[in-house]
Formats: structure tokens, C-alpha cells, sequence
């Protein structure tokens, strides 16, 4: 067994699949769980990001996985941290637990339904009736910004004006509730 | 790499088609600008700038683009059938008869709404130019969500009408209720756009398609992958309806918010949400629709219940106004389960006339705000029949039309909604919908307890303050007068509304529309 | 309805003026705190019905004059008011002949009361927001009434009957502060809906019977062609019936439905034994009890029994019930008036036995005699009224007429007209009177039909007596002889202005000679003018009532009226004995027949017979059992607070539970209720 087989049974598609979403799912974990130190929080939202971006890359889609970590694991933790650093919050002072009975009991149906829900989609994996196969071959190009931006400006125009929009419509909101002066 | 940029082929567009969502687009980008040319200046022509004064302006204009938009779409209602798509090659949106229908309701609540906002803003120190640039994003958000027959247009369209009403909702920045609403129906918002998302992702995953008609082909309700993803889009939609159990938001956000917004979000989500509810029923899911029947079934006789009982106990008009909301998305939700155009036609009709009525009723609590403060315990009513009878009438007249009480058109609506679900129970030979109107009825005669008592404190009890002045602004006055004529001329002559000035059937209209968006 | 040339869309305009009349001044008058000044009130109140009398004589002309294959009627079609599944009401109106000549003495007697109505009210000043409330509830008034006589089915008939209604209990309760005027408000709503309530089954019964025979239909002209195929129709009896022993009935449906109608018009035409309200009704301002309890509202019963004569022509049972109960309260009533003091009840009397009168024609199924007396009474009877308006204004709102006497020189006008109006109710020839009951004693005489015809014959003849009695006394005690007022009052009566003056005129010109331009005998036409057609009313209504032809030589015609007017002569002569000659004959001639007096003065003691035997009975058992154990113990008690609280302590503890007003909680019950949601969906929990 060559060097490059060796790598390439430890790495192949399905092992990354793997690797990549245990990790996600981990830091994803570590973000809900990590009430005492919400700094820790933001950086195991870094992880989950950029384990998603390898999930998107693995997928073919190259620009949404750099975006992916451009925007998400880039601008907005950095920005979540600033506000974390800024307000200067302690774990307990954020976590004021008024209802923890409530807590257990969502937990208990959380983990219920994630259960369930895993054995049912194991059962429709084993009998795949309505899953689609046949999906439409993809060209070498595909994923590529020349793609994407083909496709945004003809078949998806008016959504792309309308995404601008939505952007214009979120800047005023932003700027309303934000703005210092009040009269 | 050797590419050439020339494969590149325009596609063909139409613009016609979507004139009236451009109008208000167009109005949406201008009015942020025309305000900060505005409030830069010192004075125009000759007359000097205040914020009362641009707030009317802004106001003024933003009425004229819906105006304008509202008669493209009146001149479109007389068809029935899709209008040719935008961008016929990969059409998003389908500009037939029920878009029309809905996106004139929507713009109709629309333009009620900003024309009783300005004396409201600026009596309760929220005057900013703002208001209007976002109702109208949040306008054409609507628009779109209730002609989208794609789910990324579905998904991106609701984001567009809600993120605005986030914002709309804690408008009252120095109010603490208005932020602590914002940030409540953002946090829940989001969280209900999530697991529409999740659902979408599902559906795409299944089907490997976005269009709705395309997942139509291939759903299969067999299969439990479809029937989660079809159950949590589901859940998004009725979210933004406030259907019992995704309801609680809704109270505290319709008694947070400014009082023009709360109507306007009960009004106008509510139709928007309906509209995507109908193409997503009637396109994507409708192999399916009888394993979603059962839940729909439940989820409208819940929201009815506890709607009504709920809205018993309330002693602010608002947050009773939000419990009745919840009710009445019950009582339209019947009509979805009804199979066939006709529940679908009794929807529009209803959603008309629940918007004129409820429009109707936060216009009066808006009007009684004053000195930065809302008006709106059932306590603060008491004796307005003498203090402003004008106001009490009209109010007197949305309750009496929300109970569904002959002849008004709540009435008329009402009726024509359990005749479908009882017709269809008969050729079908189902009880269920039997029985969910009779459920159905008999919440009506419930919530009669609590809409009949706001007419009882105005009429029958002394009031316990001096007669305010009376401050009204002719813009109030004239959506309070619609609205009650409205309530009155839909109850009588809900065939020939618009005879006077419109030779429209509003009835034939929407079972038009609803019988040609079925496939 | 296709236009056939029976489409007419003026129709419309006819009730459509009064309703914006009542409106606009109406939703004025609840808004603003103040009424308008009173020349803009005269000028809204009293243009609709003028423009209506307008309008409705302009298509009166057409309909006269236009050639119709098919009948002679317009139809105007306004719109669907009801649509659903087998059941069509449409809001149409029809003008057909006898539509026609009731519109016609709707919006002409109308006209002249609102413009009287101006001087008569302009008098009162009990209540500041008076003046214009009365005129809204006039034109409202006036709108109902014309839809009751446009109505193309029974269910706008039904609309504006019942509005008629509703103005009428708002006008005699007008004065609404003393509370003797709110009760008889009160009596005539309660007895009305008596009759309403009978009316209303009567609709049903003739829906469901259509229905049965496949023509789901409550149109006049439809079921008028289709009435022929319910004749066989009888009453449903459940099979229980037969089965306990009891002999099972066969009641024609017609003649039940007939009967129920009828229950109805003696209800709203104060026919025994529904005719106890309108005395009383005699409480609201004059010119209502001119316009509504004389002229209009009160001959709606005729109208609907005329209206349905294609049913009474099926039902010869209900018809001979219409008959007698007719001939009975002309009788009846007629025998009351003489006694009476107050000069407005005397004349209510006389109303309640004209009415008699008109139902006696009716049932004689001489319907174009009950509505050409309709048209000549709504004439002298308004007039009459109006005139004792005048007297009454004079006297400064005395009505008694042991205080008056000797107002001929003081009020020579009034003093004319009614006169005329009472020679024209007499029956004197040439006066309208004469002719029109003349017509209702031919029909008795000659009818076959109705079982002891000649009795009700002999009958109405006396009651013809009666009345010249008593309206000649009440001439007599009213304007002649030396006065019984006292010094003070009377010296100040003097006569009214023209504005009350005029109508009086008008209608005094009308009562004169209406009756021979409108229904002059045809044997007296042939033998005066060589014109065998000159009833001309007659036959105008004969193309939309029944008329049965009858033949009748010159001289039993001129003897017939001739013993008619014999008789009210002879009558006419013991009045004038009694009450101008020898008035001191009047106490003795009372003292003997004391015991017939007091019963009559006493009106037969039919009031206090209701109140001890129904009212009295009912108001124990209501208050007794239904109120203090049903209503108060059982519905509110255990029905509607116990659901009440039951429901509150549920939402009370369940808003505890779920509506924290945290975002947390919020999103917590969304997620258990998106999660059993899928469940469900999915089928696996």
C-alpha cells in the first residue's frame, strides 16, 4: 500500500463527510452549552462555520463554501465578539434561569425527536421511495462564481433585485433602531 | 482560462407584468433619499422644514406610489388567469387573479396605514421618515410572497416583508414595550424562518427541484422525508398567520408595537402568509393534501379555541384584538381544508373584509392615543359614545362586524366560509368538516362575549374623563369612514360592491381567481 | 329579467328619495350635537316625497298609456339581495296597476302631511330635538311604506311591513317623555307583532308549498302563474296523528297560508281582535295619525289582501273569513264611535270601521271596490284628521270635545273642510265617500259566495247609519251651538296659517270629486254620458285583480244607493236632532240607555278583557317562572356565567402557564407544538 493509498483511505469523501459533520455538530454543541464563557461560544462558532464551508466545498460548491467562511466565520463572529467584549457580560449574569423545569423538559423532547427523527430517516434511507436520484449532471464549471453569477443575472434576475432590496430594507431597519439621535 | 463573455444570452422580460410590484420597489429605494434630501434642508420652497412636516410629506408620497401600484393591480383583477411571467424562461411568481386580489388587499391595508400613521407618530414621538420606506419594503415583500410559486422566492420575499416589521414593531424607540416586542418577534421570527428553511431544504433534497409545481410532480406523501419538509414550511406559514400553537408572539408584539403597525401586521402578514399558503397547498403539496388535512384540521379548530377564549380574559384592546387575529386565522384556515376553489374564494373574500374591519378597530385605538401614551385598556373606552361618538360608531361597527353579526360583513364572510366547509362535507360525505364548522360557529357565538362588551363600556357606561379636543386628522377620519362603509356596503352587497365605481362582483372575482389557480 | 318592455329603471328612484332623505338628516342628527336650522330640515323632509310623488306620477302616465302584451306592469330590478342554491330574492319592485294607485296615494297624501307637518310641528316645543326627528321618522315612514307597496315579492313586502311598523311605534311614542305615550308605542309593537308573527309563517307555509311543487319562488307574478297547481295541496299531519286516534284534518294549504296572511292584515289594519292598538296609537303627533293610523300604513293589510287575491281566489274559506271579521268590525267599532269623547279617538274608531269596510269588500272578492275605498278614505280620512289637527292646534291642544263647541266663526276654513270630509265619509252624493262604499254594498249584495252575504249586506248598510251618526255628532259638538270652552281659551282660538291650511284645501277638493273621476258606476256612466267604462279605476285594476263582472241594471243601482243614502239620511237627521235641535234631549236619552252607554263608552270592555286574561297571566308566569328560575337561575345562573367563569378560569390558569411574556417560553411551546405538528403528520409519535 502506497503512501497515497494510505491517505487515500483515511481521506476519503465519505471520511471527510464524516469528519467534517461531527465536528459541526460538536462545535455546534459547544455553542449552546458554553454558558459560562460566551467568548468560547463565539470561536466554537468559528469551528461549526468552517466545518460547514468544508461541507460546501466537498459539495462542489466552492464560492458558497468561501463565502461561508468569509461572512459567517469572518464578519459576523468578529462582530459577535466585539458585542461580547464590549458589553462585558459574566456567565451568570446572563443566564438567569427562570424556568428550568422548562429547560429539562425541552431537552427530554429535543432529544426524543432527534432520536425519532434518525430512525425514520434511516427507514426511508433503506426504502428510498421519493428520494430523487437522477440528479441533473453538473458541469466542470458549476460552483464557480462565472456560474453563479450567469444564473443569478438571468434565471434568478428579479430575485437578485429582490435580495438587493431586502438588503436596502434591512440597512434602514438597522439604521432606525440603531441611531443615536432621538427628537 | 479561455472563456468567451458573449455566451451570455438576456433573457426576456417582461415588465408589465410586474408594473405594480415595480412602482412600489421604486418607491421603497426613492423615499430613504427624498428624506435625507429633505431633512437637510432649512426650508422648501419658502416654507420651513419641520419633522411633522416631512413626515406628511413622506407620507403623501408613499400613499401615491401605492396608489399607483393599487390601480395597475385593479386594472389586472378583471383576469382571471396568470399574466405572462416576468421572466417566462424561470418564472417566480404568478400574477393571476388571486395575486391580484391579495396584493389589492395588501396595498389597500397599506395605504389605510400610512394614512393614519402620521398624527399617531408624531403623537407619540416617533416621527421618522423611516416609517414609510419601511412599510413599503415591507409592502413589496408581501406582493411577492403571495404570488411566489418558488420556494427561494418564497423564502426571500418573507424575510423582505417581515425584517421590516421587526423594525416597524419597535419603531416607539423610547418606549420600552415597543423594543422588548421588536426583539421578541425578531428572536421568534428567525426562529420560525429556521425550520422553514429546514423544511425547504428537505423538500429540495427529496425532490431536487424549487419550483413549487415541479415538487407538485413528485411529492409523494408515502414518504417521510417529503411529509417533514412539506410539515415544516407548513409551520413557517402558519407562524406568520399566528395559528395556535406558533401564536404566543402575537400578543405581546400587536400590544408593543405602535398601534398603526399592529393593524397593519394583522392585516397585511396575514394576507401576504395566506396567499403562499394557497400556492404552497395547491401547487407543491397537493399530492399530499389529504395526509396534511387531519393537522390542518387541528390547527385551525385549536386556533380557534384559544383565540377565543383567550381574548375573554383581556382587558387591553390590543392584545384582545391580537387573541381575536388568532381566531380569525382559525376560522380562515377552514377554508383551506375545504378541497376545491371554493374555500379558497371564501378566504379572499374573508381576508378583504377582515382587513377593513380590523383596520377599522386599531384606527380608533390609534386615534385615542395621547400626550406619548396609547389609549388602549377597555377601561380608557368607557363613555366614548359620548366623548367621540363618531369614533365609538365606527368602532361599535368593526366589533359587531368581527362577532360576524348580520348585517355586517364580518357576517357575510363568515357565512360564506362555513357554506363551503358544510357544502364540501356534504358532496364528500365527511363529517369532519362538519364538525370544524360547527366549531367554528360555535366559537363565533364565544366570542361574542368580548366583542360585544367593547360596544357595551362605550354605549351603556358613564365616561371617567373630560371629552379630549377633538383631534383627528381628515386622513383618520376618512380611513375610520371607509373602513365602517365598507363593513356595511361588503355585508349588504357583497356582489356589487364596487358597482358605483368599479363594475366588479367581488364574490365572482375570487372564485374566479381561486378556480384558476388550481391546476 | 330580460327587458321585455317591462323594465324600468325610474322605479328606484321612488322609495330611493325618502331613504336619502331619513338618512342624510338622520345620520346628521346622531353625529353632531345640534339640528339644523329648520328651513333646511323643511327643505330635505319635504322634497323627497314631492320628487317621489313626482317620479311615481310621470310612470303612472307611462303605465297607463304604454301597450302591454302580457299584462300591464313595469319591473325594476336592482339587484340580487339573496341568492342561494334554489332561492332567489331579488330587490325589484313592481308597478302594476294596483302598485300604482297605492305608490299614487302613498307619495300624494305623503306630500301634503310633510308640508302640513311643518306648521303643526313648528308648534311644539317639547323637545329641542324634535323637529328634525320627527321629519327623519316621516321620510323614513314614507320609504317603508313604498316598499311594502313596490315590493316585487314577499320578502321586500316583508321589509318594508315590518318598517312600517317600526316608524309607526317610533311616531306614536314620539313624544316619548310622558310615559302614557311610550306604552301605546309599546301596545301597538307588541299587538303588530301578533300579526307579524302569523304573517311570517304564512311566507313560510308559501314558500315550502312552492318549493313542493318545484317553483322555489316567493315572486308575485310567479307564483301567481303557479298558484293553480297547490290547490290540491293540504296540510302535512305527522303520522302520530293517525295512529294516536285522532281524526286526521285535511286543511287546504292555501286557505291555512291564506288565513295566516290574513292574521297579519288584521294586526297591521286593527281588524278584530288585533284592532285594540290603534285607538291608542291616537297618542302620536296628528299628522302621523293622519298619514300612518288613517291613510297609509293602516290600509297595508288591504293592499296585501289584494296583492294576493290570486292565493284568496284558491282559498274561498279564508276569503268568507275576511268577509265576516270585516263586516263584524265595521259594525263593532262603528257602535264604540259614538260614544267617544276625544275627537281623535272618535275618528280612530271610525278609521278602524272604514277599514272594516275594505276588508268586507275584500272578502266579497270585490278587490277593486276595497281599493278604490282605500283611495277615497286615505282622502276624506286624512283630511278629517288634519282638520281636527287644525282644531286641536286651535284650541291649544285640547282634544276633548265636551270643552269645545261653537268654532264655526272662529275657524271658517277648517270649519269647511270638515264638513266636507264628514259628508264625504256619509256617503252624500256626489262626494267620493258616496261612490266608493256604494261600490262595497253593491259587491255584499251581489255575492253568492261567501256564506250570510246578505246579512253582512244588511249589516254594513246599518253601520253606514252608524257612522253618519256619529261623525255628525262630532260636527256638531265640535263647530256648533254655544261653546262649552272656557273664556280664556276661547278667545284665543283663531285660524291656523296656510301652510296648515293648504293640504286641508287640496284634500278637502280631493274627497269631492276623486270618487266620480276615479269610479263613477258604469250603468250611471252609460245612462249620463253614454260611457259603459267610466269606473275607470275598476277597470285599470282589473288587469291585476281578479274583478268578477257584474252586471247590474240602472234601476237597481240607483236603488241601492238610494237606500243607502236613505239611511244615512235618516241618521244624518237623528244626529242633527240630538246634538243642533235639542241638544237637551242628549243627558235623559243617555241616563236610559245607561247600561248600553257604559258599555260602549267602556268600548266593550275589551281592553281590560286582555289585560286580565292574557297580559296579566302572561307578565306572572314571565316573571315567575321564566325569569326568576329560567332566565336568572338556569340561563345565567348555569348557562352563560357558569360557562363564563369556567371558560375565564381556565384561560386564567392557562395564561399562568403559557403566555410568560418570555421569548424563551414562547419558542419552548412552539417547538413541543412543531414537534407533535410532524408528529402527526409523519404518524409516528
Amino acid at each position: 500500500m502506497t503512501f497515497g493509498e494510505i491517505v487515500h483511505l483515511v481521506i476519503n469523501e465519505q471520511n471527510l463527510f464524516i469528519f467534517f459533520s461531527t465536528v459541526a455538530i460538536l462545535s455546534a454543541l459547544g455553542v449552546v452549552l458554553n454558558l459560562s464563557n460566551t467568548v468560547y461560544a463565539a470561536l466554537s462558532l468559528v469551528v461549526s462555520m468552517l466545518a460547514l464551508a468544508g461541507l460546501f466545498v466537498m459539495l462542489n460548491a466552492e464560492f458558497v463554501g468561501v463565502l461561508q467562511v468569509m461572512i459567517y466565520a469572518g464578519a459576523i463572529v468578529v462582530l459577535f465578539l466585539f458585542v461580547v467584549m464590549l458589553l462585558n457580560l459574566r456567565g451568570g449574569e446572563m443566564a438567569a434561569d427562570r424556568q428550568p423545569f422548562l429547560k429539562l423538559v425541552g431537552a427530554g423532547i429535543v432529544i426524543a425527536a432527534t432520536v425519532k427523527l434518525t430512525s425514520l430517516l434511516g427507514a426511508a434511507r433503506s426504502n428510498p421511495s421519493g428520494i430523487q436520484k437522477d440528479w441533473m449532471p453538473v458541469g466542470p464549471e458549476f460552483g464557480s462564481v462565472r456560474d453563479i453569477g450567469l444564473v443569478l443575472y438571468t434565471d434568478y434576475l428579479l430575485l437578485f433585485q429582490v435580495s438587493g432590496i431586502l438588503l436596502l430594507a434591512g440597512i434602514v431597519a438597522a439604521v432606525i433602531l440603531a441611531k443615536q439621535k432621538v427628537d | 482560462m479561455e472563456t468567451s463573455v458573449l455566451e451570455f444570452t438576456a433573457p426576456e422580460l417582461h415588465f408589465g407584468t410586474i408594473s405594480p410590484l415595480l412602482t412600489v420597489a421604486l418607491g421603497a429605494v426613492l423615499l430613504p433619499i427624498i428624506e435625507a434630501y429633505l431633512s437637510r434642508r432649512k426650508s422648501f420652497l419658502s416654507r420651513p422644514v419641520t419633522r411633522v412636516w416631512i413626515g406628511f410629506m413622506l407620507s403623501f408620497i408613499s400613499t401615491i406610489f401605492l396608489a399607483i401600484a393599487l390601480m395597475l393591480t385593479l386594472g389586472k383583477l378583471s383576469v382571471p388567469q396568470a399574466e405572462v411571467a416576468f421572466n417566462a424562461a424561470h418564472p417566480m411568481i404568478a400574477m393571476d387573479g388571486t395575486a391580484h386580489f391579495l396584493i389589492a388587499t395588501i396595498l389597500l391595508s397599506a395605504i389605510m396605514t400610512i394614512l393614519v400613521s402620521g398624527r399617531y407618530l408624531a403623537d407619540v414621538g416617533a416621527n421618522y421618515g423611516e416609517y414609510y420606506a419601511l412599510v413599503l419594503a415591507s409592502v413589496l415583500g408581501m406582493m411577492l410572497l403571495a404570488a411566489s410559486t418558488n420556494m427561494i422566492m418564497l423564502f426571500v420575499s418573507l424575510e423582505l416583508m417581515s425584517i421590516p416589521i421587526y423594525a416597524l414593531a419597535g419603531f416607539r424607540r423610547l418606549s420600552v414595550r415597543s423594543n422588548e416586542s421588536a426583539m421578541k418577534y425578531f428572536i421568534i421570527g428567525s426562529f420560525a424562518s429556521g425550520l422553514m428553511l429546514y423544511g425547504m431544504a428537505l423538500l429540495y433534497g427529496a425532490t431536487g427541484s424549487v419550483g413549487l409545481a415541479e415538487i407538485g410532480t413528485k411529492f409523494d406523501p408515502e414518504s417521510v422525508l417529503h411529509l417533514l419538509g412539506a410539515g415544516l414550511l407548513l409551520i413557517g406559514l402558519t407562524f406568520k398567520i399566528a395559528a395556535v400553537p406558533f401564536h404566543q408572539w402575537a400578543p405581546d408584539v400587536y400590544e408593543g408595537a405602535p398601534t398603526t403597525v399592529s393593524g397593519f401586521m394583522a392585516t397585511a402578514v396575514k394576507v401576504a402568509a395566506f396567499g403562499a399558503l394557497f400556492r404552497v397547498l395547491s401547487l407543491a403539496l397537493q399530492p399530499g393534501i389529504e395526509s396534511l388535512y387531519g393537522a390542518l384540521w387541528v390547527i385551525a379548530a385549536l386556533s380557534m379555541t384559544v383565540g377565543n377564549v383567550m381574548a375573554m380574559i383581556q382587558r387591553n384592546v390590543k392584545r384582545m384584538l391580537a387573541y381575536s387575529s388568532i381566531a380569525h386565522a382559525g376560522y380562515l384556515l377552514i377554508g383551506l381544508i375545504v378541497p376545491g376553489s371554493g374555500g379558497y374564494s371564501a378566504i379572499m373574500f374573508y381576508l378583504l373584509v377582515y382587513t377593513f374591519m380590523t383596520i377599522g378597530a386599531f384606527t380608533v385605538i390609534s386615534v385615542l392615543a395621547k400626550d406619548h401614551e396609547d389609549k388602549d385598556q377597555i377601561d380608557d373606552l368607557a363613555g366614548l359614545s359620548v366623548l367621540r361618538p363618531f369614533l365609538a360608531f365606527v368602532m361599535a361597527v368593526c366589533m359587531f362586524s368581527l362577532a360576524g353579526i348580520p348585517p355586517f360583513a364580518g357576517f357575510m364572510a363568515k357565512f360564506q366560509l362555513f357554506k363551503a366547509a358544510i357544502q364540501a362535507s356534504t358532496e364528500l360525505g365527511d363529517s369532519s368538516l362538519l364538525w370544524l364548522a360547527i366549531i367554528g360557529v360555535l366559537n363565533s357565538a364565544v366570542s361574542l362575549y368580548y366583542y360585544l362588551r367593547i360596544p357595551v363600556v362605550m354605549y351603556m357606561r358613564d365616561p371617567e374623563r373630560e371629552a379630549d379636543p377633538d383631534s383627528m386628522a381628515g386622513f383618520e377620519r376618512l380611513v375610520l369612514f371607509v373602513c365602517a362603509a365598507a363593513v356595511f356596503v361588503l355585508g349588504i352587497f357583497p356582489h356589487d360592491v364596487f358597482v358605483i365605481f368599479w363594475d366588479v362582483d367581488v364574490i365572482a372575482v375570487v372564485s374566479e381567481a381561486a378556480r384558476s389557480m388550481l391546476p | 329579467m330580460v327587458n321585455d318592455g317591462h323594465a324600468n329603471d325610474y322605479l328606484r328612484l321612488i322609495p330611493l328619495f325618502p331613504l336619502l332623505g331619513a338618512l342624510i338628516s338622520g345620520i346628521w342628527l346622531m353625529f353632531a350635537r345640534k339640528e339644523w336650522p329648520r328651513s333646511i330640515v323643511i327643505l330635505v323632509a319635504c322634497s323627497a316625497p314631492i320628487a317621489s310623488f313626482v317620479v311615481a306620477f310621470s310612470q303612472f302616465l307611462e303605465l297607463a298609456t304604454a301597450k302591454f302584451p302580457d299584462g300591464r306592469f313595469f319591473i325594476d330590478n336592482v339587484y340580487t339581495w339573496i341568492g342561494s342554491h334554489s332561492f332567489q330574492a331579488e330587490m325589484s319592485f313592481l308597478f302594476d296597476p294596483l302598485s300604482a294607485v297605492m305608490v299614487m296615494v302613498v307619495t300624494g297624501v305623503g306630500s301634503l302631511i310633510h308640508i302640513y307637518s311643518i306648521g303643526y310641528m313648528d308648534d311644539d316645543h317639547r323637545d329641542d330635538k324634535g323637529f328634525q326627528r320627527f321629519f327623519v321618522y316621516l321620510n323614513l315612514f314614507t320609504f317603508s311604506m313604498l316598499m311594502l307597496v313596490l315590493g316585487d315579492n314577499l320578502l321586500v313586502l316583508f321589509v318594508g311591513w315590518e318598517g312600517v311598523g317600526l316608524c309607526s311605534y317610533l311616531l306614536i311614542g314620539f313624544w316619548y317623555l310622558e310615559d302614557h305615550n311610550a306604552m301605546c308605542g309599546q301596545k301597538a309593537f307588541v299587538v303588530n307583532r301578533i300579526g307579524d308573527f302569523a304573517f311570517l309563517i304564512g311566507i313560510f307555509i308559501l314558500f315550502w308549498a312552492f318549493y313542493q311543487a318545484g317553483h322555489p319562488t316567493i315572486d308575485f307574478l310567479e307564483m301567481k302563474a303557479h298558484i293553480g297547481e297547490l290547490t290540491e295541496l293540504t296540510v302535512p299531519v305527522p303520522p302520530w296523528f293517525a295512529t294516536i286516534g285522532l281524526a286526521v284534518p285535511t286543511w287546504k294549504l292555501l286557505t291555512v297560508a291564506g288565513l295566516c296572511f290574513f292574521v297579519g292584515a288584521c294586526g297591521k289594519s286593527a281588524q278584530l281582535p288585533l284592532y285594540v292598538w290603534l285607538p291608542d296609537a291616537m297618542a302620536g303627533p296628528t299628522p302621523v295619525s293622519a298619514l300612518i293610523h288613517a291613510a297609509t300604513m293602516v290600509t297595508a293589510g288591504v293592499y296585501m289582501v289584494c296583492r294576493m287575491s290570486f292565493l284568496y281566489d284558491h282559498a274561498p274559506g279564508a276569503l268568507s273569513t275576511i268577509a265576516w271579521v270585516g263586516g263584524l268590525t265595521a259594525f263593532f267599532a262603528a257602535t264604540i264611535a259614538i260614544t267617544q269623547k276625544d275627537i281623535k279617538k272618535v275618528l280612530a274608531y271610525s278609521t278602524v270601521s272604514q277599514l272594516g269596510y275594505m276588508f268586507l269588500a275584500a272578502g266579497m272578492a270585490s278587490y277593486s271596490a276595497a281599493i278604490f275605498h282605500l283611495a277615497t278614505h286615505a282622502f276624506f280620512k286624512a283630511l278629517l284628521f288634519l282638520a281636527a289637527g287644525s282644531v286641536i292646534l286651535g284650541m291649544h291642544h285640547e282634544q276633548d270635545m265636551d270643552k269645545m263647541g261653537g268654532l264655526r266663526r272662529k275657524m271658517p276654513m277648517t270649519h269647511i273642510v270638515f264638513l266636507i270630509g264628514v259628508l264625504a265619509i256619509i256617503g252624500a252624493p256626489p262626494l267620493s265617500g258616496f261612490f266608493s262604499k256604494d261600490e262595497i254594498l253593491l259587491g255584499a249584495f251581489l255575492n253568492h259566495d261567501v256564506p250570510g252575504a246578505k246579512f253582512l249586506w244588511g249589516l254594513a248598510l246599518f253601520t253606514a247609519g252608524l257612522t253618519s251618526f256619529y261623525m255628525l255628532r262630532l260636527y256638531f259638538r265640535i263647530f256648533t251651538g254655544p261653546t262649552r270652552a272656557s273664556a280664556d281659551v276661547f278667545s284665543h282660538v283663531k285660524e291656523q296659517p296656510a301652510v296648515v291650511v293648504g293640504p286641508l284645501v287640496v284634500l278637502a277638493l280631493l274627497s269631492v270629486f276623486a270618487g266620480g273621476v276615479m269610479g263613477f258606476p258604469d250603468a250611471y256612466g252609460q245612462w249620463l254620458m253614454s260611457m259603459p267604462d267610466s269606473n275607470s279605476l275598476r277597470h285599470f285594476l282589473s288587469e291585476t285583480v281578479s274583478t268578477s263582472e257584474h252586471h247590474i241594471s240602472l234601476g237597481q243601482e240607483l236603488g241601492l244607493a238610494g237606500l243607502a243614502v236613505f239611511v244615512a239620511l235618516v241618521a244624518a237627521g237623528l244626529a242633527a236632532v240630538l246634538y243642533f235641535y235639542r241638544t237637551e234631549l242628549v243627558p235623559g236619552l243617555t241616563k236610559k240607555l245607561r247600561h248600553v252607554h257604559t258599555v260602549l263608552l267602556n268600548k266593550y270592555y275589551v281592553d281590560e278583557f286582555y289585560h286580565a286574561v292574557i297580559i296579566k297571566p302572561l307578565i306572572r308566569m314571565s316573571d315567575a317562572l321564566l325569569f326568576r328560575v329560567v332566565d336568572q337561575r338556569i340561563i345565567d345562573g348555569a348557562g352563560v356565567n357558569g360557562i363564563a367563569k369556567l371558560v375565564r378560569g381556565i384561560a386564567d390558569n392557562g395564561i399562568k402557564f403559557a403566555q410568560t411574556g418570555l421569548a424563551q417560553t414562547y419558542v419552548f411551546v412552539m417547538l413541543i407544538g412543531g414537534v407533535a405538528f410532524l408528529a402527526y403528520l409523519v404518524g409516528g409519535i
